[in-house]
């Protein structure tokens, strides 16, 4: 331990928050298991600090510890958590309450259920404000009304007005850090305050933060798995692996020269964008996040670490002070340094070319080239408005409406928009499990257009789906056996050949054969996916569709499921339609790409041409949002504004008009936009009334300052 | 700040490791580790010994029983608690305690089997409702509705009053008015199962309505069923008792502990123990029954 100079004289005058040496531990089931081990960390005065690592690496323990919030099998072995020149371990609950929501605030991921949902948002803000008891009435309202214009939020005195559910996600979270803010407190601790949102919403969220900066004077502790986005709005950065912090530095420092494994490899699987006809490769971090039943001796990391040698294993090493405000914990550092000082591991857009995809033949020459093809696809559902509610609105929730595309033979194409835009309603429809309202869906040369039920067995073998929920694709009362075993047998194969089968499977997504006894409650929710993944593969599919499967896994598991599904798809040769909210991981894998807003496509081409100009607006404002964790990437800044639209109630002419930053006028909100065909060959199409030489001036969304 | 750890802990056993069979209750890896997780609570531990008691009571009851339960030994009539009986005698001489003891039997045999035909029916009903949903769903459920709305002793009152009183009656009555309450459980919890995406993978792969729901749907609500039946026996214990206090259930001279209260009732001033001891093994029996169902519900929840 780096004994921190004249840590006393200073503590009082320029931090906020000193913590000292802070073991934290829960008793369970099994005994008592350490979670956080020796966390040292000062944080200043209106400083952001930023604490990254993969879930389950003790982040928002050390959250609830600062708070001494630990709940019932919680405990503090030692330590000190010094807030303001005073040790919170040695308060009571009672003086704890004086500290809770007026000196520090929190703010959680879920702001739906941060706030209650029969109580209007000006109610619950002002509450806050009552319980000071040191303002009157119109006090109270007046500060209520101007935390919400400080939270950028539009119409203040209407919103005040409104219950949750009235409001959009992204407008929940401003309330929940208005409120968290309006006591003024000195230190704010946010959890993962955007994880739930949408791309759009959070690039509005994090320049808000970055805006109250400006405003408030309170320290900030941003949680985050995701370092993009810790890079948009802290100072320093904390990263944490195994309830330890591993490598503490200015988040110039962390990113552009890491010198921790860990910290390194966490860069190295973050999927970036190429502009570029290159796939960057991405590089998982090997094994899995560690299990605190059972740590490691010597080094945390050592298990999963590539240059670990014979004394990471015996002893712990020590954060040591490499220059000031940057500490690392590795003992191999010297040795790191010297062996990758001439790569520059994280270079945005990384070229490295990984093995072109061949597309097989196909088997007879009579099955065409597109394997899927859609021709104005629509499924609307009922409104189920019950026949007593006379003035309830009744017009159809239209999730889909009109899309046509093709897929070809061996190639992926990525289906990318913010949720609520119809995407997984369009797989669900295609895969049968829900009904066609109106178009057809064409498979091969076959129509199937009907639910799944009325068709063959043949074709519903050859079509297969990934889900996006890792703990509910796999029935917990089944072994991986059971459910890889099933889906063969289904195909017609004997017994001996299906056990076979399945251990193939089982190695093909990189599993041993130990695997096959385990219930799903025994696997990691990476582990879960790949499984999922082979029984997808089970019946020889000749099309996959990928609802989400990486966007619920940490970005360390993501970039080897998404290496595994490219994998598979150079040895079988089969086609996936992957749908996400997120460009980065899309553009990754797919060949084509479009990108669907309230129902309908509105742009598609392969993916080097969506990531360059011209963009549709839409797309540009995608590309924007997104959170590259590379200060010397310059983004274009186009937000948008609002949320999504009913799909009840879609807005006339262009769909996109209402929050489209490019909108002409009027011509926008009354026709249909034409589509404009981009290149000769007529595979990149924007739907959109600007003209087709207004779309070739946009300027690229990304540039690197060494371009300047 | 509203907060909840109870999180954490499901956090950490998530990898238990090993094979096990944990079929039944979560993350439970064999017998010695359910014992050990039930003796955390003293009731459960408490209740579990109460009703194995009375389980070994009913399979080896006449075997141990100090006299026999059926003879009439009119020298010893309504004879107070002593060494030689000790609960005391009935009106006939008979030994409450020897009767007690077997008439566990009775008592298990009625509601074990009344239980048992109420779970195949309502799991049935329940699952095939709540799978298929809309228009089938909406008419079983409602005829459900109807049949829950009688109480079960009024029901059981008219049909054995018309067919007149045997145990086999009591058994088919108890069981079809339990029924519904069972398929309602079944239905609510296949409802949420069948939206799980394991249910759409096997709907995708062709699966049949027969496969998913028994072999996708049914091992994943069999936990809630479990904590249902649980208690629905302890109502069947309640309800068989009181049957036979009506005199509807099994036939004298066979011992039925509602049967036996009944025939105290005349005595209760006189004969005191008549009455205590038959209600007190009813009652020693559906509370532990009800504890049961509690201790279930926690292991499911992961609470003990």
């Amino acid at each position: 331990m780096s004994v921190r100079p004249d840590s006393n004289n200073k503590s009082g005058n320029n931090s906020i928050l000193v913590i000292e040496n802070l073991f934290v531990s829960y008793s369970t089931r099994h005994g008592k298991t350490r979670v956080l081990r020796d966390i040292s960390l000062e944080i200043e005065r209106g400083e952001t600090y930023g604490v990254v690592g993969e879930s389950g690496c003790g982040k928002s323990t050390l959250a609830f510890a600062i708070i001494k919030y630990l709940g019932r099998n919680g405990f503090v072995d030692s330590g000190k958590i010094i807030f303001n020149g005073e040790d919170l371990l040695t308060k009571s609950e009672r003086e704890m309450q004086q500290i809770w929501g007026k000196k520090i605030s929190m703010i959680f991921q879920d702001p739906s259920s941060a706030l209650n949902p029969s109580v209007r948002v000006g109610i619950q803000i002002s509450e806050v404000l009552k319980a000071q008891k040191v303002f009157s009435n119109q006090e109270i309202k007046r500060n209520t009304v101007s935390i919400l214009e400080k939270m950028h939020i539009a119409d203040p005195h209407i919103v005040v007005n409104s219950y949750p559910h009235q409001l959009s996600g992204g407008m929940r979270q401003r309330i929940c850090i208005g409120m968290a803010l309006i006591t003024n407190p000195d230190l704010l601790i946010m959890d993962e305050p955007t994880t739930n949102l949408d791309v759009t919403t959070e690039a509005n969220i994090l320049d808000m933060i970055a805006d109250l900066r400006k405003k408030f004077d309170a320290a900030i502790v941003y949680i985050s798995h995701n370092l993009g986005v810790v890079s948009k709005v802290v100072d320093r950065v904390g990263v944490m692996y195994g309830g330890i912090l591993v490598e503490e530095g200015s988040i110039e420092d962390i990113i552009c020269s890491p010198q921790h494994p860990y910290t390194k490899a966490l860069l190295k699987s973050i999927p970036k964008i190429t502009t570029d006809n290159v796939r960057a490769e991405l590089i998982p971090v090997s094994g899995s996040v560690l299990d605190f039943k059972h740590i490691p001796s010597g080094c945390v990391f050592q298990p999963r670490c590539s240059f670990s040698k014979k004394i990471c294993s015996q002893a712990e090493p020590l954060l040591i002070q490499k220059k000031p405000g940057y500490r690392v914990r590795c003992h191999r550092i010297s040795y790191i340094q010297q062996e990758e000082q001439s790569i520059d591991l994280i270079e945005y857009g990384q070229r490295k070319k990984t093995t072109e995809i061949t597309i097989p033949t196909p088997i007879d020459k009579k099955s065409p080239l597109a394997i899927l093809k859609l021709d104005g696809v629509k499924k609307y559902y009922d409104s189920h408005a019950s026949w007593l509610a006379l003035n309830a609105d009744k017009s159809d929730i239209k999730a889909v409406d009109g899309v046509s595309f093709s897929l070809n033979r061996g190639r992926t194409l990525g289906l990318v928009g913010e949720s609520g835009c119809g995407k997984s309603t369009l797989i669900h429809t295609i895969i049968g499990l829900e009904d066609i309202t109106e178009g057809e869906i064409a498979f091969e040369h076959l129509n199937i257009s009907q639910p799944v039920g009325r068709r063959d067995d043949a074709v519903s073998n050859k079509i297969q789906i990934v889900f996006q929920d890792p703990t509910g694709t796999l029935n917990p009362k089944k072994t991986v056996q059971q459910t890889l075993y099933r889906p063969i047998r289904l195909t017609g194969a004997s017994h001996t050949e299906a056990v076979r089968r399945t251990e193939e499977l089982l190695q093909a997504v990189h599993l041993g054969v130990d695997y096959l006894k385990r219930y799903p409650d025994q696997l990691s929710g990476g582990e879960k996916q790949r499984i999922a993944i082979a029984r997808a593969f089970a019946s020889n599919p000749e099309l996959i569709l990928c609802d989400e499967p990486t966007s619920s896994l940490d970005v360390s598991i993501q970039a080897a499921l998404i290496n595994l599904l490219l994998d598979l798809q150079a040895k079988y040769g089969t086609s996936y339609l992957f749908i996400s909210h997120d460009l980065a991981v899309v553009s990754n894998l797919s060949d084509t790409m479009a990108v669907m807003y309230l129902g309908r496509i509105m742009e598609f081409g392969p993916t080097n041409k969506i990531l360059n100009p011209p963009y549709h607006p839409y797309t540009e404002a995608l590309l924007s949002s997104i959170s590259i964790p590379d200060p010397r990437v310059k983004q274009k800044r186009v937000r948008l504004t609002g949320s999504i639209p009913s799909a009840r109630d879609v807005p006339h002419g262009c769909r996109f008009n209402t929050r489209c930053p490019r909108k002409i006028g009027a011509v926008c909100e009354k026709e249909e936009p034409p589509v404009r065909v981009i290149n000769e060959s007529g595979n990149h199409k924007i739907y959109c009334h600007l003209a087709l030489e207004q779309l070739c001036t946009m300027e690229p969304v990304f540039a690197h300052f060494n371009d300047k | 700040m509203p907060v909840s750890f109870i999180g954490n802990e499901k956090t950490y056993s998530k990898y238990n490791g090993g094979s096990s069979a944990n079929l039944l209750i979560r993350g439970c890896k064999g017998f010695g580790e359910l014992l050990s997780r039930i003796s955390k609570s003293k009731v459960s531990l408490i209740s579990i010994i109460i009703l194995f008691f009375w389980l070994i009571m009913a399979i080896a009851g006449p075997l141990i029983v100090p006299h026999d339960p059926v003879v009439h030994n009119l020298a010893d009539r309504f004879n107070p608690p002593s060494a030689k009986y000790l609960f005391g005698t009935d009106r006939y001489g008979r030994d409450t305690f020897s009767r007690i003891i077997v008439g566990s039997r009775t008592v298990f045999v009625l509601a074990a089997s009344a239980t048992a035909i109420s779970l195949v029916l309502g799991t049935i009903i329940g699952l095939a409702s709540g799978y298929f949903g809309g228009l089938v769903d909406e008419l079983v459920m409602r005829f459900m509705d109807i049949i829950m709305s009688f109480p079960a002793l009024l029901i059981a009152l008219m049909i054995l009053g018309i067919f007149g009183p045997s145990s086999f009656g009591v058994i088919i009555v108890i069981g079809i008015a339990f029924a519904p309450r069972i398929a309602r459980v079944a239905r609510s919890a296949t409802l949420d199962i069948k939206t799980k995406e394991f249910v759409k993978a096997a709907r995708v792969r062709n699966e049949s309505h027969q496969y998913i729901m028994l072999s996708e749907i049914l091992p994943n609500i069999v936990g809630t069923l479990g904590v249902e039946v649980a208690v629905r026996f302890g109502y069947a214990i309640f309800t068989s008792a009181s049957l036979g206090f009506l005199g509807l259930g099994v036939q004298p001279p066979t011992p039925d502990w509602g049967m036996m209260i009944n025939e105290a009732q005349g005595y209760i001033k006189t004969a005191p123990w008549m009455v205590a001891f038959p209600a007190a093994a009813i009652a020693s029996l559906t509370v532990s029954v009800n504890f049961l169902s509690d201790t279930i519900r926690k292991l499911e929840s992961g609470d003990l």
